[in-house]
């Protein structure tokens, strides 16, 4: 990459992107994906890879790059509700009462957990070696295997190893669902910057597999939290 | 219009049993209904008469309908055995999406961007009725429940993702056009690879199976096993057909591909052996059918000697 023409665009997907990686907290990682969908709708604003057939203000944009928007700000929203009200809540009256007291114990269970967790440094271990090897994989790829312009080959693995990393060190289901959003953003751009042809069928069923996969991240969230009180994946596989 | 009408009367049905989802026999009655009509609709399409649609062509060979047919059977069955054991609440309806779904890739094999996404679409509406829980329930969702949809939701969307962005690639991809660039027919299968072999359970990638069939509900998992694995394995040996340049510009990766077939075979069956419960014992054996089917499709290689596989299907190769 040519560092003498430095990419504003590029170098905050690359920012919000490893901000993804590397925070636990869904309260910043949410903030950073909406970041990211940005800077990537910025991008497509940028290289104009479709024609532009809007004005926002002075600026010419492809109504593609505001669908886009739309479609990240959505994916954003339902797992942003998902956060703040979390529980599905089963119907109590319909519970046997050993599925009662099994609720009532998981969330003791996640109450004494949350008392006892303090901020480990070595958490954060493998997040960061991962994001180093993103970025070394990022750069050393393009060059590997040209396929667009080194800035488009960059975004486009960069978007993909990061999500691919995120979904490997996820502690819980929610950052799971942030890195598989991040590798359907990741072949969207490839698609939409590379293919010969782009066509409108193949682009609404991206947008539409993103907010689908948003509510499926949101609905076995909710039903996470509502039978263990917590969305921490490691909670899953105990006895 | 009759292509149409293929792809959008399952939506409409699948809404009209989510509306009616609480009253069981209704829902199971539009099922088998939705399935008839469905099977009647795609009979009367005509064979090989590709029509363009938004851009898109829409094509039905005679092994699609085949395949069609079979899922729409296997559906009714399906629906008629959800009558006597009770289902997810939401089983009927997301069954009838995931055919709709499946039906549409058949009809849209040549548009393979537009079938890798229809197929992470319907595995993560599988997931719904991975978790689903019948009615008026008194148990909870247990927890290997939600950890093996969550497993099947991360390695679908994965082998979705590994699958476009192969198919970018090859369209991509010009012979001779930049001399000396590495051919990236070898990056396309590996990716092709990946991508298959974590939906047809192939080792390393077939963890998820087991588990499924141990903890899902035995509905979903035919569902998931004869529906989406078998539109799966037909996308496959039709990418190998319609980008011909994948088989021929790798031999050794093909005869890799051979071997991690034989593998997944050998392994699945040994570890069938190794279980105790019937469910797990019928996992392995999935994954060791995985294997079979995977050795198979790999010797397409040689054109002049159709494979076993071609034959069985009546495909050939691009260059027969």
């Amino acid at each position: 990459m040519n560092f003498d023409t430095i990419n504003l665009v590029v170098v905050g997907i690359a920012l919000s992107g490893g901000l993804i990686l590397l925070l636990r907290d869904w309260r910043l990682t949410l903030p950073a994906l909406l970041l990211t969908y940005g800077f990537v709708a910025a991008f497509l604003a940028q290289q104009q890879f479709i024609r532009p057939d809007l004005l926002i203000g002075s600026y010419p944009v492809s109504t593609m790059v505001v669908i886009k928007l739309i479609t990240g700000g959505s994916a954003i929203a339902i797992l942003v509700v998902t956060a703040l009200t979390f529980s599905q809540e089963y119907n109590v009256e319909d519970l046997d009462e050993f599925s009662l007291a099994e609720l009532r114990r998981a969330a003791r269970r996640a109450q004494q957990q949350r008392a006892i967790q303090p901020l480990r440094l070595t958490d954060y271990v493998v997040p960061i070696w991962a994001l180093v090897l993103a970025a070394i994989a990022s750069l050393a790829l393009p060059r590997l295997y040209p396929i667009g312009t080194e800035e488009i080959d960059f975004v486009w693995y960069w978007l993909g190893l990061i999500g691919l990393f995120t979904m490997v060190s996820a502690a819980d289901i929610l950052k799971i669902g942030i890195g598989l959003l991040l590798c359907i953003e990741s072949i969207s751009l490839l698609y939409t910057a590379l293919a010969r042809a782009v066509q409108v069928i193949p682009l609404a069923l991206l947008s539409l597999t993103t907010v689908v996969l948003a509510l499926v991240i949101a609905y076995l969230s909710g039903l996470l939290y509502g039978r263990l009180k917590t969305l921490e994946l490691n909670e899953l596989y105990k006895p | 219009m009759l292509y149409l009408l293929l792809m959008l009367f399952p939506v409409t049905m699948a809404a009209s049993a989510f509306v009616l989802r609480k009253q069981a026999a209704l829902t199971v009655a539009i099922g088998i209904g939705w399935a008839l009509i469905q099977a009647v609709l795609a009979a009367a399409l005509p064979v090989d008469q590709p029509a363009r649609l938004l851009g898109l062509t829409l094509n039905l060979d005679s092994l699609g309908r085949l395949f069609l047919l079979a899922f729409l059977v296997i559906s009714v069955a399906s629906f008629l055995a959800a009558w006597a054991i009770p289902q997810g609440e939401n089983y009927v309806p997301v069954a009838i999406l995931i055919q709709g779904l499946i039906g549409s890739t058949l009809l849209l094999f040549q548009e393979p961007f537009t079938v890798a996404l229809l197929l992470i679409s319907a595995g993560v509406l599988a997931v719904l009725a991975i978790v689903d829980l019948p009615i008026g329930t008194s148990a909870l969702v247990g927890r290997q429940i939600i950890a093996t949809a969550l497993k099947y939701l991360v390695l679908m969307v994965v082998a979705g993702v590994m699958m476009y962005m192969a198919f970018v690639l090859i369209t991509l991809y010009e012979p001779g056009t930049v001399p000396g660039r590495v051919s990236p027919a070898r990056l396309t299968l590996a990716l092709l690879a990946v991508g298959f072999g974590l939906r047809l359970a192939v080792v390393p990638f077939h963890s998820w199976l087991p588990d499924l069939v141990e903890h899902a509900s035995p509905l979903v998992t035919l569902l998931v096993v004869a529906v989406i694995n078998s539109a799966s394995m037909l996308f496959f040996i039709q990418s190998l057909q319609f980008f011909p340049i994948i088989v021929f510009e790798n031999d050794r990766g093909m005869a890799i591909l051979m071997g991690i077939g034989v593998l997944t075979a050998l392994l699945g069956g040994t570890l069938a052996l190794a279980q105790e419960g019937i469910r797990r014992i019928i996992g392995y054996l999935l994954v060791y059918n995985a294997g079979m089917v995977l050795f198979g499709i790999a010797t397409i290689s040689r054109p002049q000697s159709p494979s076993s596989m071609t034959q069985d299907f009546g495909l050939e190769t691009a260059d027969d």
